[in-house]
């Protein structure tokens, strides 16, 4: 973790809490509505929020182009692309992402869904850590003329996946694809 | 996304067990498993610190559970060195990476996708016998001045095994001459052992060159092995001309009770490479007919997906031409009319989907996939 997070030091922008009025996010490909109270940071193309910090809980809003939707097993989107399709595509990226494939990663869900309106998917995840804790992972995601948009949430099994996981599903309901 | 250490703690951890204050200390050879019941100070170290990453390893995930192949692997394992008997624990380990490990406690673990790729018991056993040669001659401890020359923790599980873990191929010019006495050291004993057994001598060339196979079709450019390893062609050559010279030229293969026991972990293996969506690899093992042979008879299914995956020109018709062939060898296997239904779908041939995509759920009412397939059939079944 700690050498993760000197690695990713230089492009990591500050967390700020949201509030205030600022709840609404608009990027060059989607807007979002962000919880209230909770703290934000923009990180590439992905924008990461948490209540009580990342290991505890993490909504991640992910918007890149087609050509840059599933960079580590070098494979592009496309807007026709079939939901179950762009699904397994998501998991074999989220797997390369790890040197030992994440071997933990048990799919639970795996479903066609909506997301503002795109035909995409929706996958409910489970993984543990190299402590043995238990997390917990939900996402929607979809292509549009755009790119690849996906909206993500994961927090440990115990106590915080069921407590967040409607300020979740509120969220992923306020996405809009642009 | 969480995952503690998984690019950061498992090196670190690695590289203190290697690291570990055994500078000027003579290190012994084990000669038995009543060696590992008095341990030295260094030793106790680095036993724990092993352990601990035993646990880390487990909490990850990566044991396979398949008792019946574990025991196997463990009972071959036994058989090569009983004088170890209960102290070097072999595992399967679920990566599809072509690798395997040994902890200095006596811990060794081999990837499903070393396992599943070797063609023969004896191959096996040539795996097995080098890693634990490296717990045996005490490796982990002994590698210190090796490692001094390393700048990067990364690179610490390539140096315990000699065969790197994933993703760190460009660290391995870091290593210094001792890892390649080492390595060579674990290739003798190994052999040795083989021999020993009664096994097919030449098969202990046939790993690496398996190896050199990947290392080529994959196009790595600075081959596994660190510059002062033994290189991949070394190895070989070395190999075969040690065969060329034992008694046990001509020994056994051991291939029926190989196919018995681990021969299914073939079909698992294409199922992951799949997943991890690594056209390259499924094409490596499965364009060539006679390699062909060794996996289930719906084999071709996975070679249309990496045709699929691949999406060169040509590859449509390639990927179309390997379900059609999938479909003759194994017309029970479900998959492939997904296959065929969903390029059918693609193609605007919706009653050929439809057909194909009923088939699919016939055969497989339980598929994880359903809800998708329902959804593309209700969408076809509007459109017709």
């Amino acid at each position: 973790m700690v050498v993760g997070v000197l690695l990713l030091g230089g492009c990591a922008g500050q967390w700020v809490k949201v509030g205030n009025g600022e709840q609404q996010v608009q990027a060059e490909r989607y807007s979002v509505s962000l919880p209230d109270n909770w703290v934000k940071r923009a990180l590439n193309d992905e924008l990461i929020v948490s209540r009580d910090g990342p290991d505890l809980q993490q909504i991640v809003v992910r918007a890149a182009s087609h050509a840059k939707a599933f960079p580590n097993i070098e494979r592009e989107s496309r807007a026709d692309m079939l939901p179950s399709e762009l699904s397994a595509m998501f998991v074999a990226e989220l797997k390369k992402k790890y040197p030992d494939g994440l071997p933990s990663l048990k799919i639970e869900r795996d479903e066609p869904a909506q997301l503002d309106g795109h035909e995409g998917f929706f996958l409910q995840l489970a993984y543990s850590t190299d402590s043995g804790v238990r997390y917990g992972m939900l996402v929607y995601g979809a292509a549009s003329e755009k790119g690849f948009v996906s909206i993500s949430f994961d927090a440990p099994l115990i106590h915080f996946f069921e407590r967040d996981r409607a300020v979740f599903e509120r969220t992923s309901a306020s996405l809009k694809l642009l | 996304m969480r995952v503690d250490g998984l690019l950061g703690k498992l090196p670190a951890v690695l590289l203190v067990l290697l690291l570990g204050a055994c500078g000027g200390n003579q290190v012994r050879e084990l000669q038995t498993a009543q060696d590992t019941l008095a341990l030295t100070g260094a030793e106790k170290r680095r036993w724990y610190e092993a352990n601990e990453l035993d646990k880390v390893l487990r909490n990850r995930g990566i044991l396979l559970e398949d008792a019946a192949a574990n025991a196997y692997v463990q009972n071959l394992m036994d058989e090569l060195y009983p004088e170890f008997a209960g102290s070097i624990r072999a595992r399967i380990a679920k990566s599809s990476e072509l690798n395997a490990y040994a902890l200095p406690n006596g811990s060794v673990y081999i990837n499903l996708g070393l396992l599943a790729r070797m063609h023969n018991e004896a191959q096996l056993a040539m795996v097995l016998g080098h890693e634990a040669a490296h717990f045996i001659e005490q490796h982990g401890l002994r590698q210190r001045e090796a490692a001094d020359g390393m700048v990067v923790a990364g690179v610490a599980l390539t140096v315990l095994t000699g065969i790197p873990f994933s993703g760190q191929l460009m660290m391995a010019s870091a290593m210094s001459g001792y890892s390649q006495d080492f390595e060579r050291a674990a290739d003798q004993r190994g052999f040795a052992r083989i021999s020993e057994r009664g096994y097919d001598t030449r098969q202990a060339a046939e790993v690496f060159r398996i190896m050199r196979e990947e290392v080529e079709a994959l196009d790595i450019a600075q081959p596994y092995l660190y510059s002062s390893h033994p290189k991949l062609s070394e190895r070989v050559d070395t190999l075969s001309e040690m065969a060329g010279q034992s008694p046990n030229g001509n020994g056994t293969l051991g291939l029926q009770r190989f196919e018995r026991e681990v021969g299914h972990l073939r079909g698992r293996l294409l199922a992951q490479y799949l997943q991890e969506q690594d056209f390259k690899r499924l094409m490596l093992i499965l364009e060539d007919q006679q390699r062909r042979a060794a996996y289930p008879e719906y084999a071709r299914f996975y070679l249309g997906e990496a045709y699929r995956l691949r999406g060169d020109e040509g590859d449509q018709e390639k990927s179309l031409q390997a379900y059609r062939a999938a479909l003759e060898d194994a017309p029970a296997f479900a998959p492939t009319y997904r296959a065929l239904g969903l390029q059918a779908m693609q193609d605007g041939d919706k009653a050929q989907a439809i057909e194909y995509l009923q088939q699919y759920l016939g055969l497989n009412p339980a598929a994880r996939d359903r809800k998708y397939i329902q959804g593309y059939l209700a969408k076809l079944g509007k459109a017709s």
